[in-house]
């Protein structure tokens, strides 16, 4: 019996050394604006979006993607998904190819340099990084959250809370109704 | 007292009878509290979530000593699950999350009688278990974390003595020997109330999860129905499991899925109506698993795999093999 207590009263001693917190994707990273990692491929399931224009004619939904400025174009297949009425301002679900590419800023811009130029804006914090699972979890202006699946060789370790993520969407995959 | 536990544990399907064929009352008294533990003890190992160690367990094998002619078998289902990401509690430093856990198991225990008058006899009881029930986790820094739990476990356990001849097919005629009549070929509905607090140390090593944990449980059992007035089950048992877990990626894809490698070294001590209905101080549990990672992929999966452990304890050696999933809610 006293060998069994043992481990409880290390465990005990361990819980005293430190206190809980609840991520916050709000805070300042170390170290000096630069970028992270460039281009991650991802694959959002099923995130809300919001319609921003609806082309009848040529049966054409412009679509606005959490964390994103610009809408992206899905086409066809209205029917199929019971969208023929729906109107700009409606929120539906996507699933989404998207690119992230992170990196650290003090006022969410970076600027890059070489074949990429140009500024990029964030549009989601990183609110946790679990590098066993490989799972990155982003927090976008609203408060929304998305935990996401990224590939091996994505440099997580240099991940942390409060770094900026700029995100394009590059395809639509599928749309449906209902905004949960 | 030894001897008398020895009569119905080899009832019920555990050690070889010692060769005693005349039981007095004090012994039929004695025999039916081993009984009882017997009962509590069979329904806790086979319905019981913790004591399997975790995710889903198939089909087991216990074998209490390589003299006894006698196997015990345990096919469990069952699953835990912290839901969603921890959340502050009030005002204070401490996270919580809503967990939930169940397991659903069946158990077959056969005797087979090498004793002078009952040579060929058979014991068999069988029996099926349900358990449910949930609590917190609550997290007290970043590592370390407390679940208390509370759950009921409902089960059924069925006795049955086949005299040699019947078993045989020799002499379907040979009835039950009359010592023995009151004691065997019962049916008992038990409800065992379950308590434990799991505490756990979880620490990232580069890839891997190394996880610290200890686990004390209560366990308080009482009979709802028996077809025998003189069966029952009525006590209480406790546990206490020390582990040592690790979760370790490897690297490699398999169906676009990471495969992981892991497992655990695990210590059990038993007590009460535990103990003394399996004969069985502690039982020590290494389980190696390799799985692949569905985390974030398939819904509430955190893993699919197969996973196989190695038991043993004073008296006891087994094994268990079977699928391994883990649930993420």
């Amino acid at each position: 019996m006293l060998i069994s207590i043992r481990p409880l009263a290390a465990t005990a001693a361990v819980a005293l050394t430190g206190c809980w917190h609840a991520p916050v994707a709000t805070v300042q990273p170390s170290g000096p604006p630069r970028v992270i990692e460039e281009s991650i491929p991802i694959e959002s399931t099923w995130i809300p979006v919001e319609v921003q224009a609806v082309d009848a004619e040529q049966r054409n939904l412009d679509l606005l993607a959490p964390g994103e400025a610009a809408p992206i174009r899905f086409s066809g297949g209205l029917a199929a998904r019971n969208l023929e009425n729906v109107q700009p301002g409606a929120r539906l679900r996507a699933i989404l190819q998207r690119n992230l590419t992170v990196y650290v800023s003090t006022d969410r811009r970076l600027q890059l340099a070489g074949a990429s130029s140009g500024t990029i804006v964030s549009g989601a914090r990183v609110l946790e990084v679990n590098p066993s699972y490989r799972l990155l979890t982003l927090q976008f202006a609203d408060g929304l959250k998305e935990t996401l699946k990224v590939h091996r060789g994505i440099k997580l370790a240099e991940m942390e809370p409060g770094d900026d993520v700029a995100i394009r969407t590059t395809r639509v995959i599928d749309v449906r109704p209902g905004s949960r | 007292m030894r001897t008398n536990q020895a009569i119905a544990l080899a009832l019920l399907g555990a050690l070889p009878l010692p060769g005693i064929c005349q039981i007095t009352p004090q012994q039929q008294e004695a025999v039916r509290t081993a009984i009882g533990s017997r009962i509590e003890a069979l329904q806790i190992l086979g319905g019981d979530y913790g004591l399997s160690g975790g995710q889903f367990r198939s089909t087991g094998k216990f074998v209490p000593s390589s003299e006894a002619d006698a196997d015990l078998h345990f096919s469990k289902l069952g699953g835990s699950g912290d839901f969603g990401s921890p959340k502050p509690l009030g005002g204070l430093d401490i996270g919580w999350q809503l967990h939930l856990q169940g397991n659903m198991g069946k158990f077959k225990a056969t005797n087979r009688l090498h004793v002078p008058g009952l040579e060929g006899d058979l014991s068999t009881i069988t029996g099926y278990a349900l358990e449910f029930g949930g609590g917190a986790r609550f997290w007290i820094s970043d590592r370390v974390s407390i679940a208390p739990i509370v759950m009921g476990l409902y089960g059924q356990t069925t006795q049955t003595y086949t005299p040699g001849g019947v078993a045989t097919g020799a002499n379907p005629a040979q009835t039950v020997p009359s010592d023995l009549a009151n004691l065997v070929d019962w049916k008992v509905d038990t409800l065992t109330g379950v308590a434990s607090i799991d505490v756990q140390y979880e620490l990232l090593w580069h890839r891997a999860v190394v996880t610290l944990a200890v686990k004390p449980t209560f366990f308080d059992t009482r009979t709802l129905h028996t077809s025998n007035p003189q069966i029952g089950a009525n006590g209480n048992s406790g546990s206490l499991e020390t582990r040592f877990e690790l979760d370790v990626p490897l690297g490699l894809q398999l169906f676009n899925h990471e495969l992981r490698s892991g497992g655990y070294l695990s210590h059990t001590e038993l007590f009460g109506g535990l103990e003394d209905g399996l004969g069985v101080r502690a039982i020590n549990e290494l389980h190696g698993r390799l799985t692949l990672d569905f985390l974030q992929q398939l819904r509430n999966v955190k893993w699919v795999g197969l996973g196989a452990s190695y038991l043993w304890g004073p008296g006891l050696k087994g094994w268990t093999a079977g699928a391994d999933v883990s649930f993420q809610f």
